[in-house]
């Protein structure tokens, strides 16, 4: 299973890396990363129905988290991958906007990868 | 042009004149007789002071009244009064008080206390008598006395009316006779006459001398019609019928009917103040075409009576309309209908109309043979013109001309039951009450005056066609010259138009570039107070510290729970000495343990942002050198770069204003203030030096101005410039065009807050791949 992660946060990346070292050694899943909205989009275009998973930050410069979510809801019309988000913003505005526009669930920093994880694994 | 100002401020005047006021009066009846009828009356928004309208008040408290009106701001006068508001217009008759003088400005409530009404105003008249008033409020005074015994009946004394209204009427003419014809007419004297004569033509007609009536109320019709008061015209006229009535002369009666109604319809019919006017004039067409035996034509006006009912009819008007449609049933032979209109009227309960209508009556049941019963109503009506004189004439009216006209009834009615003697004494009292007042005398009297009058109207009808032609003319010349005139005006205007078109053409020219001058100012003073806003919404600010600090936390706990789990890691390794694979852990033990390190102090700078954003700072405004204190911070902030980062150059430029002196500020605030200024600039400049490797010379400029107790300080690079979509967000807490983690997005926000607490400014003013500049303007 291929995942997309979206952040502007550049160290997200090692993050992910080292929380799911097992996983990416086992090769049960794959992660790709994009730095902003508009690299998100630029890497969706290249690997059309790649990525299962996509994992968004909201608050970034340029093209927010909800810009790409409804971007990729128009663009991938069927199957649609799932969209999850990923923010700092636990608020209830961001969370029913997000949920509106499709977003299959929503995270809050800091992240409980635990919990993550389950989710995970639920969908696979 | 001067025209149309003229036009202009003509309606500007007119509009400021005619705001309107919430206007209270209230009323106390301070001899505390309760009256439900009380009227105010008074110049309410007319042009004319004449045209006075009147108005009901209602009940307000224990012997109050009150009313609400909307009135144009400016002069007034009123009064109140009691009764209907015949009596407000006639004013000399005796019912009210003094005029109250006020002038509306705003919503106002006016409380007015009425000593006495007309129980004490003999009293009060006789008193002024006695205080040698002037010839023309004596009058005034006398004329009112004469009304007072004329029209009420408590107070009903023929002799003391009489003679106070000739006295009055002498006065009158000595006046007249030393007043010449323009004063005349602005001093109301021909409406004071016109009371005057109307009191004598009453007194006259309810002494049974009609023609004397007739003369008087003709010669108040030729007053009216030279004033050209419709007003005083109508009631002339239907007073003057009164006359004609008596005199049994119905043909009269319905012409004067008829002209009557031709000037009502003239007047507005919403116009209430002639809704007496109207009801009289059905009643006198109705009882003419009655008399007449037109049945058919009276009863639509009778109908008509009954549909007038304005604020100031009583159950009376109406008893008298029942009554009248009564008596054409009954001609008509609709005995029913007849009887049920009689009843109708007789239960108003009014004295001289419940004689009418008993005469009514007695008239059917002698129709239907019933003698006995037709004698009994026909008696009830006798017994009250006979006995009740005084009411009668108060009336204005003369009881003996209802005698005689019900005598022959009872008479006939005697005859009928065979009682002889009765019948003659009745046809006899009939008989002689007739002669008395229609004798031969009376009779040419009236005659003569009548074919004057007919004569002086003819007359008026010749002048009024001659009018009409000599109008007609008029119109058409006028209408002429109208055309040619405008013509003119016209083309004159088609010329001037042409000559100014360019002139207006440069001048639309400079009023555009002002206009867009103005609009960028608007737009700058906008945005501003968009940001001021901003600034101020905690929501904003709580959503700015969740993100900022939940995203270097996400990493420190993440990371050092990653190290948890490694550390573990390499302990097995090493237990099963694997001994590269445990220094591998290490490595990366290591490199998280330097993430945790920099989101740690990520996190912390931002604490220590927010608290200087959040904490008043402690310092004092102290006398401090602008100059030096923007020299000083530009070298800080260099050097501070050039430690950090050895690559770091940058062109610096000063220009400072030796006559900024000395301002009282908080230096190491606004010393903060222009540092964050003077880095931003620096890592704009140092930002397009990479981009741009050669040709490019990095250059901030730092520059002071003293202005009209103001300084200015300018903060200027020649960076990239900020994006125009983002330059209303840049002194927004957490904003920062920097890449993320490397700004805090404080520093800007920090600085319009420190320059906002000394009441200064900072704008920024920035162009894309040319620079930026900020502002700042303090207090001198």
């Amino acid at each position: 299973m291929k995942v997309l992660v979206v952040d502007d946060e550049r160290d997200i990346q090692t993050l992910f890396e080292q929380r799911f070292r097992k996983e990416i050694k086992e090769k049960l899943m794959e992660f790709v990363f994009s730095f902003s909205g508009e690299e998100a989009i630029d890497y969706l275009n290249r690997h059309e129905h790649e990525a299962v998973l996509i994992l968004s930050d909201i608050n970034m410069p340029g093209m927010s988290g909800l810009e790409l979510l409804g971007h990729i809801k128009q663009k991938y019309l069927k199957p649609p991958p799932l969209v999850m988000m990923l923010t700092a913003y636990g608020d209830a505005e961001n969370y029913n906007a997000a949920m509106k526009m499709g977003a299959d669930d929503f995270l809050t920093k800091p992240l409980e990868f635990s919990i993550l994880k389950e989710k995970l694994k639920a969908i696979l | 042009m001067k025209k149309i100002f003229c036009i202009f401020s003509a309606t500007l005047s007119f509009l400021l004149l005619h705001a309107q006021y919430k206007v209270q009066f209230i009323v106390k009846e301070k001899s505390a007789i309760h009256h439900d009828s009380i009227y105010i009356t008074g110049t309410f928004n007319n042009w004319d002071s004449t045209a006075n309208t009147n108005y009901l008040m209602h009940p307000h408290g224990v012997n109050e009244k009150s009313i609400t009106l909307n009135l144009n701001a400016g002069p007034l006068r009123y009064k109140f009064t009691r009764g209907s508001w015949l009596s407000v217009e006639k004013q000399n008759y005796g019912d009210e008080v003094p005029d109250h003088i006020a002038t509306i400005t705003r919503d106002t409530i006016f409380t007015n206390s009425v000593e006495r009404w007309r129980d004490q105003m003999f009293i009060d008249k006789w008193y002024a008598l006695s205080a040698q008033p002037t010839d023309t409020d004596r009058v005034k005074i006398l004329s009112s006395l004469a009304a007072s015994y004329a029209f009420y009946t408590e107070y009903y004394n023929l002799d003391s009316a009489l003679y106070y209204a000739q006295t009055a009427l002498q006065l009158q003419q000595k006046i007249v006779a030393s007043t010449d014809a323009k004063l005349w007419s602005q001093g109301g004297y021909s409406t004071q006459l016109t009371n005057l004569q109307e009191v004598v033509a009453t007194l006259m007609h309810s002494l049974g001398n009609y023609p004397k009536a007739l003369e008087l109320r003709l010669e108040n019709l030729k007053l009216a019609e030279k004033d050209k008061d419709k007003f005083n015209m109508i009631w002339a006229i239907a007073s003057l019928t009164n006359d004609y009535a008596a005199m049994d002369d119905y043909q009269h009666v319905l012409s004067y009917g008829k002209i009557l109604d031709s000037i009502l319809h003239t007047l507005n019919i919403a116009d209430t103040r002639f809704d007496e006017g109207r009801w009289a004039s059905a009643k006198i067409i109705s009882t003419a075409y009655y008399k007449l035996g037109r049945l058919d034509s009276a009863l639509p006006y009778a109908i008509k009576m009954t549909k007038i009912n304005g604020i100031s009819f009583s159950e009376g008007r109406m008893g008298y309309a029942q009554n009248t449609l009564a008596d054409i049933y009954s001609a008509m032979g609709e005995r029913e209908r007849a009887f049920a209109y009689y009843r109708s009227a007789l239960s108003k309960g009014l004295d001289f109309l419940g004689a009418s209508s008993n005469e009514g009556i007695a008239r059917l049941f002698q129709k239907e043979g019933n003698i006995d019963s037709a004698l009994i109503y026909a008696r009830r009506a006798l017994v009250f013109y006979q006995t009740q004189k005084q009411t009668v004439q108060s009336w204005g009216e003369n009881n003996n001309t209802y005698v005689a006209e019900i005598s022959p009834l009872i008479a006939e009615l005697y005859k009928d039951i065979g009682q002889m003697d009765s019948a003659y004494k009745y046809l006899k009292l009939s008989v002689t009450l007739k002669d008395s007042l229609y004798n031969t005398d009376k009779m040419r009297q009236f005659q003569t005056l009548s074919f004057n009058e007919a004569g002086r109207r003819q007359q008026l009808e010749q002048q009024s066609i001659e009018a009409k032609k000599q109008y007609d003319n008029k119109v058409r010349t006028y209408g002429f010259i109208t055309i040619i005139v405008g013509a003119l005006i016209f083309s004159f205007i088609l010329y001037r138009n042409n000559k100014n078109k360019q002139r207006v053409n440069v001048q639309l020219q400079t009023q555009k570039k002002e206009l867009e001058t103005t609009l960028g100012e608007l737009k700058t003073t906008q945005s501003q107070l968009i940001q001021s806003e901003k600034m101020a919404s905690l929501g904003e600010l709580t959503a700015g510290i969740a993100h900022e600090i939940q995203n270097p936390l996400n990493f420190v706990n993440n990371f050092s729970e990653v190290n948890t789990e490694l550390i573990e890691e390499m302990k097995s390794e090493l237990a099963a000495g694997h001994y590269e694979d445990a220094v591998e852990i290490g490595n990366s033990i290591s490199e998280n343990e330097k993430k945790i390190n920099h989101h740690g102090k990520r996190a912390d700078a931002i604490v220590k942002g927010m608290l200087q954003h959040s904490r008043s700072s402690g310092g004092m405004k102290e006398s401090t050198d602008i100059n030096n204190l923007a020299d000083e911070y530009l070298r800080l902030a260099y050097h501070g770069l050039r430690a950090k980062d050895k690559s770091f150059n940058a062109n610096m430029k000063t220009d400072f204003d030796k006559n900024v002196g000395k301002v009282d500020v908080i230096p190491q605030d606004i010393g903060r203030a222009i540092l964050n200024l003077i880095t931003n600039a620096f890592y704009a400049v140092t930002a397009k030096k990479k981009q741009l490797a050669n040709g490019y010379e990095p250059t901030v400029s730092v520059s002071t101005r003293k202005l009209d107790n103001m300084i200015e300080l300018t903060v200027m690079d020649n960076g990239n410039g900020i994006p125009q979509k983002v330059v209303d967000k840049i002194f927004q807490p957490f904003f920062t065009t920097k890449p993320t983690g490397e700004g805090t997005g404080l520093g800007l926000s920090l600085s319009y807050d420190i320059i906002k607490a000394h009441g200064g400014q900072i704008k920024a003013e920035t162009k894309e791949n040319e620079g930026s500049k900020f502002i700042i303007n303090l207090p001198a």
